[in-house]
């Protein structure tokens, strides 16, 4: 049981960080149509930013900092992808992102080095002891930050006008524009918008374990399977299937050492998420619809 | 304030690199006037629609010639915001509500190009509910479960949040049953009593001209008629091609 608690734990917090990964995922793709695979690697800038700056400022300038500077790119590549390309065909839109993953990981690789850099985390490695459960400061600040990070998005989708915006154009593009909403300024918004939540959910990221590497860009890359089994248009589906994801790689990593050497965990979100798609291809909370995308 | 409320001149519209869907399309609506534009399936209506609003590169069209003016401003190449800033708002063909927003929410995404403060966005909601009372107990319903009738009102009504002075119509009656036809039409008469310019797309060519101080005929993407509502109701040749069939059989199947 103890076990269980403990593993559970590290689950949701992880877990968080994939809602986080999954709802830019999801932003991403309602507000602009289009299915951003350089994501990844934009939560691989941010934690590399965050990481460059933290000798020479304060933590939370450090943030402030990388969040300026994913945003920024993020727009950059949004202004020069998406405005560029309305009109080409979806899967040439995707195989765009794709390509910018790799530019932007390749960019990573040479700024930064191959090599591994210490923790991007705001908390240090420090524990609380609950009972037998041990919860680590990194694993509370996960979860409690995201949690701010959620209240935070719903206020904004819900009650501002700019959030309305945003939902009415994920809802009807033409519509959208005939009510002189700017399509085009949505579009960045909604980039910017998941390049700040990539901002976030890097620098806790980066404490699963506690290092920056380059593969972070690819392990960010898991909340694939979330968005997929929360549904691809879901905010709800994107938390759980975040949750879920989280979970299954921590208790699967827990219980399942002895088997395929260990790593089995690794696939199991992927195994889900193929099964979703043959079941129940609009995901758990998706609209029907969505099956289009 | 002698300017037209809306002024089309030598407008030719071209879809891809073919198309020619407009030519030299010349229109005018004068303030606190209902004109109506009619004319067979492809003739161009819903085109000349976007090229009002400015919605025409969503569909891949272009402008090949002429302007549009707006309360005397020329907007032919101003983007579809500044032209609802203008005070230009539509209700486009085939309603196209958001369906996944409540009728609240699509009413106040109508309003968003005016950001209201709160007390202003009241005002503008009451103003639009009061052409449209049977949006009131429909406001926390998704859109997309409405009927067709519902999703009409709310389409006209979204569009009134911003306050509209020249408001498009496309084909608000399509696929409706003769009794909501019926209220559309006097929501458009309230409308327009309340001193907003309609220019109204239809092809229910009785109920069109019935209200309408101006009509225009367009056929393929030309202006084969137009003058007073009443002379073009009276003349033969239209009574013959619109309003027999078009009355009764109402709306056929849409791309
Ligand atoms: N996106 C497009 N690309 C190419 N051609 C188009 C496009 N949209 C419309 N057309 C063509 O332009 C012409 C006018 O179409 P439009 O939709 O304006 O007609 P309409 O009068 O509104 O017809 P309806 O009564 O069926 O709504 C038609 O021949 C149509 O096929
Ligand atoms: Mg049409």
């Amino acid at each position: 049981m103890t076990l269980f608690l403990q593993l559970g734990f590290q689950g949701v917090a992880l877990g968080m960080v994939y809602a986080l990964i999954a709802l830019g995922f999801v932003i991403m793709t309602k507000g602009s149509n289009t299915f951003n695979f350089a994501h990844g690697e934009f939560v691989a800038v941010g934690a590399y930013v965050v990481v460059a700056l933290m000798p020479h400022l304060p933590y939370w300038m450090a943030f402030i900092g990388s969040v300026v500077v994913t945003v920024t790119l993020a727009l950059v590549a949004e202004r020069l992808l998406l405005r560029r390309l309305v009109s080409a065909s979806p899967t040439a839109l995707i195989l765009a992102t794709l390509a910018l993953a790799v530019i932007v990981h390749a960019l990573v690789l040479v700024v930064w080095g191959v090599g591994t850099k210490g923790s991007a985390g705001p908390v240090g490695s420090g524990t609380v002891e609950i009972g037998d459960v041990v919860l680590t400061y990194s694993g509370i600040a996960t979860i409690g930050t995201s949690i701010l990070v959620l209240l935070a998005l719903l206020v904004f989708f819900r009650w501002t006008s700019y959030g309305l915006a945003l939902r009415a154009t994920a809802s009807h593009q033409e519509a959208a524009a005939a009510q002189g909403i700017d399509v085009g300024r949505m579009f960045a918004l909604s980039w910017g918008i998941a390049a700040a939540l990539a901002v976030v959910a890097s620098i806790f990221l980066a404490s699963f374990p506690r290092i920056v590497s380059p593969t972070i860009g690819l392990v960010a890359l898991a909340a694939i399977p979330a968005v997929v089994i929360g549904g691809l248009d879901s905010f709800v589906g994107a938390v759980v299937g975040g949750l879920v994801v989280g979970l299954i790689q921590v208790l699967g990593a827990g219980y399942l050492t002895d088997y395929g050497g260990g790593r089995l965990h690794e696939v199991l979100p992927y195994v889900l998420m193929l099964v979703v798609l043959v079941l129940r291809p609009y995901g758990l909370f998706g609209s029907r619809g969505i099956e289009r995308v | 304030m002698s300017e037209p409320a809306l002024a089309v001149t030598d407008l030719s519209v071209r879809y891809g690199a073919a198309a020619t869907a407009l030519t030299g399309i010349d229109l005018m609506v004068p303030r606190g006037e209902i004109v109506t534009l009619l004319g067979p399936n492809g003739a161009g209506k819903s085109t000349l629609m976007r090229a009002v609003s400015g919605l025409l590169h969503v569909h891949g069209g272009v402008i090949t010639s002429g302007r549009v003016e707006l309360l005397g401003s020329d907007v032919t190449s101003d983007r579809p915001a500044a032209r609802v800033r203008r005070g230009l708002a539509q209700a486009l063909e085939g309603r196209q509500v958001f369906p996944d927003l409540t009728v609240a929410e699509n009413l106040a995404a109508g309003g968003h190009v005016r950001r209201y403060r709160k007390a202003q966005a009241r005002e503008a909601l009451e103003r639009a509910l009061s052409h449209l009372p049977r949006l009131h107990d429909l406001m926390d319903r998704k859109a997309g479960y409405l009927s067709g009738g519902e999703q009409q009102m709310l389409a006209i009504g979204r569009a009134l949040m911003s306050q509209p002075t020249v408001l498009l119509l496309d084909e608000p009656s399509l696929g409706l049953a003769p009794k909501i036809v019926e209220t559309v039409r006097d929501i458009i008469l309230d409308i327009r009593d309340e001193g907003t310019s309609i220019l109204l797309v239809e092809q229910n060519a009785a109920m069109a001209l019935s209200i309408a101080q101006h009509g225009y005929v367009l056929e393929s993407g030309r202006i084969v008629r137009s003058g007073a509502a009443a002379d073009l109701r009276d003349d033969d040749e239209i009574a013959a091609l619109y309003l027999g069939v078009s009355a009764s059989e109402g709306a056929g199947s849409h791309a």
